[in-house]
């Protein structure tokens, strides 16, 4: 890809990953993806009072080939699906989605033949959001933790080494279904 | 005048569409004639204005056929937001429904509970034994989500054309309504609050008063708009 | 809102409608005997739609069914309701264009605007399950009425009314995607609400309501039509 992609791992790769690391996360433009009412919320978040310019946010990019953030907010049915998952295609890497609502996470209210439930059906999800809809303190909130993995995310040959080694976890880590017990 | 044109096709049959321009093609003259049909410049082109777009709020599919930048003729594609609210309401109670029906017209959830309401009040015909104070609270809170649900529209009309203040100043406004709206119903949004039978629950005691301070606040900044979008 | 409705609007005695013969009797709430201790097993109901009224129904709604008989006799036996202050006509689909066509032209009935067209599906009326409801409404006379068009599953064929009201189109596709019934003379009755490939029409009662279980770390909670027997 880039001159980061030749830096051997060390301390000389570690300190530009934490330059890269503030670059993206101090700039970090959202794809608008407003589907339903928590599309109302985000717009409210990048209004005065929750004001998402504070860290560089108002930008709403129009186009998701410079956008790094596909935020999903509303309920996501069956003929957008594809479209979403198109948007998210386009996409350069790296990039993140932010889970908006309950529609977006899981379906929400509306389980039934229309909506997918969840848009992590068909989309690698980052960040959760509950509520219908959350309140923009909890997108600000979300927003938050998520440049905290923003910020540690390695790049170059770590990236290549924290992906396999995620690959690995992730095929030996018991199915949520089989995780008994844990309800209350 | 291209030695190409011909006035008449003299080639179609009885049942072939009448043609706009006509060609015929002699041999070793194909790009002559792609270059002057491309010269023309009289053709519509179909751009799909698809369900993600930023003007498109939410998500309308639009096929235009467009002359250069003018827009001949649109055709919408609809249907992505299809929830199937009413199956989800057939497995429901009548009071749940109404957290169904708030979210069909999420900018305006009050009217639509209002409707349904009034709807199951008179299937019940309880239309009469709805307590008046119910009913007042039950237009007040519709106009101040009217108001919310216009201010929306102006914002992101600005918006649309470029005066991005209009964005803001309209949602700031907006706040100001909706924090009535959360003191009263606990949401700022698809609140479930009137109910068929009435509303969720009375004013509370400093309600009044709020909404004098959001209606002050409303005169004082709706001027604004005008100087903005004049 | 309770509106103050116009009294004049309001059949003065309207005879209240015939019922029609009960379509279905239901017991309990829910959990039909499966150790409900709620109290409401004992509850017994029996469903039924109002039926049909008839006249005098009072005005306006005596004004639309003269004028309406006036122009199209073969109305004559046809349904009608008058219930909770509003008039609905049980069309025959035959007459339908026919009747629609005069709702809008003649003078004293003038219902320049179909508001909506719904689709209803009743499985337990065989042989009319599917209906569609046109929702009339008249700006110069400031009222409404409503046509009731029925038609069987196995014939699901209604003429469509696009050509008097335009702004039926969307309408009528809708309760094509959802309900399966075929408009005949529609433009372009294709699927509009769900994907152009999907099968079946979701709105019918005999469709599932398909939703998922929720499962997360052992527990499981169903979907909404699989929680309870609702009787």
């Amino acid at each position: 890809m880039g001159i980061e992609d030749k830096l051997p791992s060390g301390i000389l790769l570690t300190t530009v990953e934490g330059v890269f690391g503030w670059l993206r996360k101090a700039s970090f433009w959202p794809a608008t993806m407003g589907l339903a009412c928590c599309a109302i919320e985000m717009m409210a978040y990048g209004t005065p009072r929750y004001d998402a310019g504070r860290w560089g946010q108002e930008v709403f990019r129009a186009s998701p080939r410079q956008a790094d953030l596909m935020i999903v907010s509303g309920r996501v049915s069956q003929k957008m699906a594809p479209v979403v998952r198109q948007v998210y295609d386009q996409m350069p890497n790296p990039k993140w989605v932010i889970s908006m609502g309950a529609c977006a996470s899981s379906g929400g209210m509306f389980n039934n033949y229309a909506i997918v439930q969840g848009c992590d059906h068909f989309l690698p999800v980052d960040m959760y959001i509950p509520g219908c809809p959350p309140r923009p303190d909890m997108l600000i909130e979300a927003m938050f933790k998520l440049r905290e993995k923003v910020q540690q995310r390695p790049i170059g040959a770590n990236e290549v080494a924290a992906i396999e080694e995620a690959e690995r976890a992730a095929l030996i880590a018991p199915a949520k279904v089989e995780m008994k017990g844990l309800m209350r | 005048m291209s030695t190409h044109a011909a006035t008449e096709d003299v080639f179609a049959g009885s049942e072939d569409d009448k043609a706009d321009r006509v060609y015929l093609a002699q041999g070793g003259d194909w790009s002559d004639i792609a270059s002057e049909q491309a010269e023309r410049g009289d053709e519509t082109i179909v751009v799909n204005m698809g369900p993600q777009h930023p003007s498109t709020h939410g998500v309308l599919r639009l096929l235009l056929e467009m002359d250069g930048e003018t827009v001949t003729s649109i055709r919408p594609g609809i249907g992505f937001l299809h929830t199937g609210i009413e199956k989800n309401m057939e497995y429901k109670t009548w009071t749940q429904g109404v957290t169904y029906v708030t979210r069909m017209d999420y900018v305006a959830p009050l009217f639509n509970e209002a409707v349904y309401c009034l709807a199951v009040e008179k299937l019940l015909g309880i239309t009469d034994d709805v307590p008046e104070r119910a009913s007042i609270i039950r237009v007040l809170v519709m106009e101040l989500n009217r108001i919310a649900s216009h201010l929306v529209a102006m914002g992101t009309g600005g918006m649309e054309i470029g005066a991005l203040t209009v964005m803001t100043v309209a949602f700031r406004e907006r706040e100001m309504i909706l924090d009535f709206l959360e003191g009263l119903s606990g949401l700022r949004m698809n609140h479930a609050y009137i109910r068929p039978g009435g509303v969720a629950n009375d004013l509370p005691e400093d309600g009044l008063s709020h909404l004098r301070t959001v209606i002050d606040w409303l005169k004082k900044h709706l001027p604004e708009y005008a100087i903005f979008c004049n | 809102m309770s509106e103050t409705q116009p009294e004049q609007n309001l059949p003065a005695q309207a005879a209240a409608p015939a019922s029609q013969p009960v379509f279905a009797r239901t017991e309990g709430m829910w959990s039909r005997g499966s150790g409900d201790t709620s109290g409401y097993g004992g509850l017994t109901r029996e469903l039924v739609m109002p039926g049909r009224s008839e006249g005098p129904f009072g005005e306006p709604f005596d004004g639309i069914h003269a004028r309406a008989l006036e122009l199209i006799p073969a109305l004559a036996d046809a349904r009608v309701l008058v219930d909770r202050g509003e008039l609905t006509i049980y069309v025959p689909r035959e007459q339908l264009l026919d009747v629609v066509r005069q709702f809008r032209d003649d003078a004293h009935l003038r219902f320049e605007v179909c508001v909506s067209v719904s689709g209803v599906h009743y499985p337990q009326e065989k042989g009319a399950e599917l209906h569609a409801v046109y929702h009339l409404l008249s700006y110069t006379h400031n009222r409404r009425v409503r046509l009731e068009v029925s038609c069987p599953e196995e014939d699901p064929h209604i003429p469509s009314v696009v050509a008097t009201y335009p702004m039926v189109d969307y309408h009528e596709r809708e309760a094509w995607d959802m309900f399966g019934i075929v408009f005949d003379g529609h433009p372009s009755l294709t699927r509009i609400l769900m994907p152009d490939d999907w099968k079946g029409h979701p709105q019918r009662k005999d469709y599932p309501l398909g939703g998922v279980d929720v499962e997360y770390k052992g527990a499981k909670v169903p979907a909404p039509d699989n929680r309870r027997d609702y009787s």
